[in-house]
């Protein structure tokens, strides 16, 4: 008899799967009643939407239990990417259902247009990381999605509030609050991964899985953004050489001054590589907050500085002053660059480089395990050596 | 003016007309849709467990649990799996070019430990998992007991099968239990490495 068959025939564990699906099914219908409901006019809006986030939250918790037990057995591995597979297919409905009120204000084709800016970064990312990376592309597909549907609603119940209180054209509202909690908010994935991730000494994930799937999610949410403003852009030339990573650059003016402005995803990868670093790798350098605090740091105030001088509030002087530091916008781009250079460099050696494009698109679960140990080793202080690397059957 | 000099455009989402974001609720639905698709996509990092998802193919009556299923499935065994059901995140023991920390940082049985839980085991005895075979103690009173499986390495073959405190060709005759011991080597001359011959 198989373990799978085994598995489905042992009772306890048969009966605790079904109970999670029945429970799950009937929490997901009962939120999509609700927000039916609330569409029709049945029930409040805000009391629909209370329902639908509670119940969601709900499916949320019992997906998250599942997956922890998805390693047991073949067959919930099978279920949990099933799951996987649905969620992922019932986010892509909504961003469908959700593209003609996006895209009244300027059409379809201009949100294709930064989609495939976006994509163009983000395939770079993906295929720099593709040596180390740990996590596949449920798992970025999903962050995308979820930065474009649930981060923006997330970011925008929380800054909304200070908005209309103080104005669009408030500093503190625009250019203080509303870039400090989106960045947490984009975070959210990178926070969820980094905290699995400290629970595991034998196997750990790649910096640059963080990166990416902080640079997904803010991807997402920068698509979003962006059509419901109404713009976006693809440009190979509109900023020297960083156009060519990053052509969904916008370039600005502001007291005269050319201002590249990196956006969403830019900001949370660098972000995410830096607290990444600081918390993953700080057994390999004293001090290593100091790496989180710059990105941070570099992240926020490009923001910030951007935001405040946009809305017309932001003294002269001190904007001037910020945009030196930042270099005119460029200074995220540039750490980002150049973290992703070392980080990779490092990485690379640990695991074991070579080219071997099949497994840089198809990441094999035994692949997986190798790397996972082998940047846990990495992380805890190993020292760092030039990895044997198997060609073919990698446990030959 | 002002518009002239700045021409810059802000990041914030919150800034945006109702009517031109989706409703809430269909943000959660979708958004939490999406999360849930990438949590299913973490793979062994999302679960609590490195072992593969399948174990053994014919089970024996030591069948592994869900719980202990880590444990059983990273023995090494000459049972090949069936391809479908070997998601394979189970690293083999022959993998040998590993840094030393990757055991060493781990608080369970590492990925790479291929020794064997004994299921035999009288009770109360520790599993060779924890090396407590090797550091036996050498009085016949332990709780180990005589061998029941019989001689199973090089140096337990030579070695009598009797509680003696040292053996008459050096070893400490901690071997004599019958389990094997991280497979020293045997050709020394019968004195076991890192035992002090008395």
């Amino acid at each position: 008899m198989s373990v799978t068959a085994y598995t489905l025939k042992n009772l306890p564990d048969r009966s605790a799967d079904v109970r999670l699906a029945m429970i799950g099914g009937a929490t997901v219908l009962f939120s999509i009643t609700a927000f039916a409901a609330g569409m029709l006019g049945a029930l409040p809006q805000g009391f629909s939407s209370a329902i639908v986030m509670l119940g969601m939250g709900i499916a949320l918790k019992l997906t998250w239990t599942y997956v922890a037990r998805s390693a047991t057995t073949a067959s919930r591995t099978r279920i949990a990417a099933l799951m996987s597979n649905v969620g992922l297919a019932i986010s892509a409905l909504v961003v469908i259902a959700a593209l003609p009120r996006l895209t009244k204000t300027s059409g379809v084709g201009l949100l294709l247009i930064d989609l495939l800016a976006q994509l163009w970064t983000l395939a770079i990312l993906t295929a720099a990381a593709s040596p180390m990376r740990t996590l596949g592309w449920r798992a970025f597909s999903g962050a995308f999605l979820f930065g474009f549907l649930g981060l923006t609603g997330l970011a925008r119940f929380l800054g909304r509030p200070l908005i209309v209180a103080l104005g669009t054209s408030s500093v503190l509202a625009a250019g203080i609050w509303v870039p400090v909690t989106e960045e947490l908010c984009k975070m959210l994935p990178v926070i969820l991964i980094l905290v699995l991730a400290l629970r595991r000494a034998e196997f750990r994930p790649s910096l640059l899985d963080l990166v990416l799937a902080g640079a997904w999610a803010a991807a997402g949410f920068a698509v979003y953004e962006n059509a419901t403003y109404g713009r976006g852009g693809f440009s190979l030339t509109a900023s020297p050489l960083l156009s060519v990573i990053f052509p969904a650059i916008l370039n600005g003016s502001a007291f005269g001054w050319t201002v590249a402005q990196a956006g969403h995803l830019v900001h949370t990868a660098l972000i995410a590589l830096g607290v990444g670093y600081a918390f993953l790798y700080r057994r390999r350098l004293p001090h290593s907050w100091i790496v989180a605090a710059t990105a941070l740091a570099a992240a926020l105030v490009e923001h910030c500085s951007q935001n405040a001088i946009s809305t017309g509030g932001a003294n002269e002087i001190v904007a001037k002053i910020l945009l030196v530091i930042t270099l005119d916008g460029r200074l995220s781009i540039l750490l980002l660059m150049a973290g992703i250079a070392c980080i990779a460099i490092l990485e690379w050696r640990a695991v074991g480089g070579g080219f071997r494009p099949r497994e840089w698109l198809q990441l094999q679960p035994a692949e997986i395990q190798r790397r996972g140990v082998r940047l846990a080793a990495l992380q805890a202080g190993a020292p760092v050596t030039t990895a044997r690397v198997p060609y073919g059957n990698p446990h030959d | 003016m002002i518009d002239l000099l700045m021409s810059i455009v802000h990041f914030c989402a919150s800034c945006v007309s109702d009517n031109n974001v989706i409703p809430p609720a269909l943000g959660a639905l979708g958004g939490a849709a999406g999360a849930a698709g990438g949590l299913g996509g973490l793979g062994s990092l999302g679960s609590g467990d490195t072992a593969p998802a399948a174990g053994p193919k014919d089970i024996g009556p030591n069948t592994p649990t869900s719980d202990n299923a880590a444990a059983s499935a990273n023995a090494p065994s000459n049972d090949p799996l069936p391809s479908e059901e070997a998601p394979a995140s189970s690293p083999q023991p022959n993998d040998s070019d590993v840094p030393s920390g990757a055991a060493s940082g781990s608080s369970t049985r590492g990925p790479f430990d291929d020794r064997i839980l004994n299921p035999d085991a009288p009770p109360g005895s520790k599993s060779p998992g924890d090396g407590s075979f090797e550091n036996a103690p050498l009085d016949s009173s332990s709780p180990m007991g005589p061998s029941k499986f019989g001689p199973t390495t090089e140096t337990d073959q030579i070695l009598p099968d009797a509680p003696t405190a040292v053996s008459p060709l050096g070893g400490s005759g901690s071997a004599s239990h019958g389990v094997p011991t991280a497979n020293r080597p045997s050709g020394n001359g019968g004195i076991m490495p890192h035992k002090r011959h008395t």
